[in-house]
């Protein structure tokens, strides 16, 4: 479904440029959830922001189910951001901020569809007329998923979709996700720090450091804490809280 | 370990705070919260954004927003009633006997001065009168011993040539160079990633043993705060819903800090779905006992 080949990710600086992402080549299947782990400044959503056609490549290819971002419809691929406080218009109503999507991509039945959006993500009737002011962090994180959804994309690309909620909530988000996932067949790429969300939704997992993938392996190794690779094993210790010899303090920046 | 038959470095008793809406109704945020310290001791605070335990914190210092209406029955550090001082002299306690860590330190420390400029109004606060030279050595001594590998150059550095985790050290080696008695980290690691924040942590926890101060580390990670801390507070609703000591907390009996616990999805072996938080109306009001202190 998605294939990457060599990507490479330039950014112009003022003093020449820097390379976000260097010879990453990766392939998701259709239906699978894949998950991008690694620290910040690592490239993920990069990676992700060039899926959905946000930032050029600079060398490789991109495809989404055979097509390039050029000439692929924008519809089938659809994003959900990391902080729910600021990706919907302050001054957009719930409806409003899903009308728009429809409306672009031409889409008719609008106040049936706006209706099982809002359904779909456990949202009822009443929060359509609401502004985003009037709505926790996960009722707005759960409008971004409906707002996402409502076109019928074929690739739903989340860039931390939890990492801005309390556990509590970030649970609801991980169960609506897996049961979309489950009823919609969706694909999707998930970007996270948190090796046990990524657990939680993922089949399989790349770790990314430095722009470039230093490991990738299924979720079962990643459970059973089979990794290969040193800032894979780091990684893993770190969700097991903190120990005097977890934050070691070799890696300085 | 402190001793135990000594005074508590702070003790906060029946503390109040609540906020007035549009109609000029008291909102409640804190109600009724008892909270002791001892030296050298590591209490978490945890709950969900909402349940009060940020303004907990600031309560101590004194930092509450001025539209905030809030009472103590009795509000005590290191032996002296804060609810007695003058603002002033609660003003001079900040950044010297006791200080506070945020967040991110992208909004913490000031833009427009270096690292350097900054470090110099905390350390002038404590009321040394240094040379210029022996500033500097200061400086780059307590850069260093929060493991920052060039302190020459970050002292010269602005806020934002720093990543987070190298602002966030900065953040420490101000607040802790000075031996405060009382630290208060206001979830000094959520916007870090993983590793990074587990290097801080590190930092955090050399400079706390080496100066025995008391630390509240307020959080919403559950297991962090279990692997970092030696008692536990849960808050929900603005009260105490249960405290316990940190390496018990898995054994939480409390259904709303058994509920935050089960939401963390577990890396091996996750459910299929995973349990939800329930409320119940009566965790807001009813004393909860079961839990040993």
């Amino acid at each position: 479904m998605i294939e990457i080949d060599r990507a490479h990710i330039r950014f112009r600086t003022k003093t020449g440029h820097v390379d976000a992402v260097r010879d990453v080549s990766l392939h998701v299947h259709d239906g699978e959830v894949f998950g991008l782990v690694g620290e910040s400044g690592s490239g993920k959503s990069t990676l992700l922001r060039a899926l959905a056609g946000l930032v050029p490549l600079a060398d490789g290819a991109m495809r989404i189910g055979g097509q390039t971002a050029e000439r692929r419809p924008r519809r089938d691929v659809q994003m959900v951001f990391q902080d729910p406080y600021g990706s919907l218009h302050p001054r957009f109503t719930v409806d409003r901020t899903l009308r728009e999507p429809l409306a672009i991509n031409g889409i008719g039945n609008q106040d049936a569809r706006i209706l099982d959006a809002l359904a779909e993500v456990g949202l009822g009737p009443a929060f359509r007329f609401r502004y985003p002011h009037q709505l926790s962090g996960g009722q707005r994180q759960r409008v971004s998923i409906a707002r996402a959804l409502i076109v019928e994309p074929r690739v739903l690309l989340l860039d931390e979709p939890t990492s801005a909620l309390d556990v509590s909530v970030q649970a609801e988000i991980l169960n609506l996700l897996r049961r979309l996932h489950r009823e919609r067949k969706l694909t999707m790429i998930l970007v996270s720090h948190n090796l046990a969300v990524v657990g939680f939704l993922c089949q399989r997992v790349a770790v990314m450091r430095n722009g470039q993938v230093v490991e990738q392996l299924g979720v079962e190794a990643v459970r059973a804490h089979e990794v290969a690779h040193e800032y894979t094993k780091r990684l893993l210790l770190a969700t097991q809280g903190y120990t005097r010899d977890t934050g070691a303090i070799e890696a300085q920046r | 370990m402190s001793d135990r038959t000594e005074a508590p470095l702070c003790e906060i008793d029946d503390l109040r705070i609540a906020f007035a809406g549009h109609d000029g109704a008291l909102a409640p945020a804190v109600r009724g919260v008892a909270l002791t310290v001892r030296r050298g001791e590591r209490l978490g605070i945890v709950g969900e954004s909402g349940s009060g335990k940020s303004l907990t914190g600031r309560a101590l210092l004194g930092l509450l927003p001025p539209e905030a209406k809030w009472s103590a029955k009795s509000l005590c550090f290191n032996g002296q009633d804060l609810l007695a001082m003058t603002p002033r002299q609660r003003r001079h306690l900040c950044g010297t006997q006791m200080s506070m860590i945020l967040q991110d330190p992208k909004y913490s420390l000031n833009p427009v001065m270096t690292v350097a400029q900054q470090m110099r109004e905390t350390i002038a606060r404590q009321g040394e009168r240094l040379s210029k030279r022996a500033m500097r050595e200061r400086i780059v001594e307590a850069l260093a011993a929060v493991h920052i590998r060039d302190p020459e150059r970050v002292a010269d550095a602005y806020p934002q040539e720093l990543s987070g985790g190298m602002g966030q050290r900065v953040m420490i080696a101000m607040m802790v160079s000075a031996g405060p008695q009382l630290l208060i980290a206001d979830e000094p690691t959520s916007a870090l990633d993983v590793l990074v924040s587990m290097q801080v942590l590190t930092v955090l926890d050399e400079m706390i043993e080496r100066h025995h101060t008391g630390l509240v580390f307020i959080s919403h990670d559950l297991p962090l705060v279990m692997s970092f801390c030696d008692r536990v507070a849960v808050m929900y609703g603005g009260r105490i819903v249960e405290t316990c000591a940190a390496r018990d907390l898995a054994q939480a009996r409390h259904p709303y800090t058994r509920g935050l616990l089960a939401a963390n999805p577990p890396l091996a072996n996750p459910p299929e779905e995973l349990p939800t938080l329930g409320r119940d109306a009566s965790w807001l009001t009813e004393s909860f006992d079961g839990a040993a202190r």
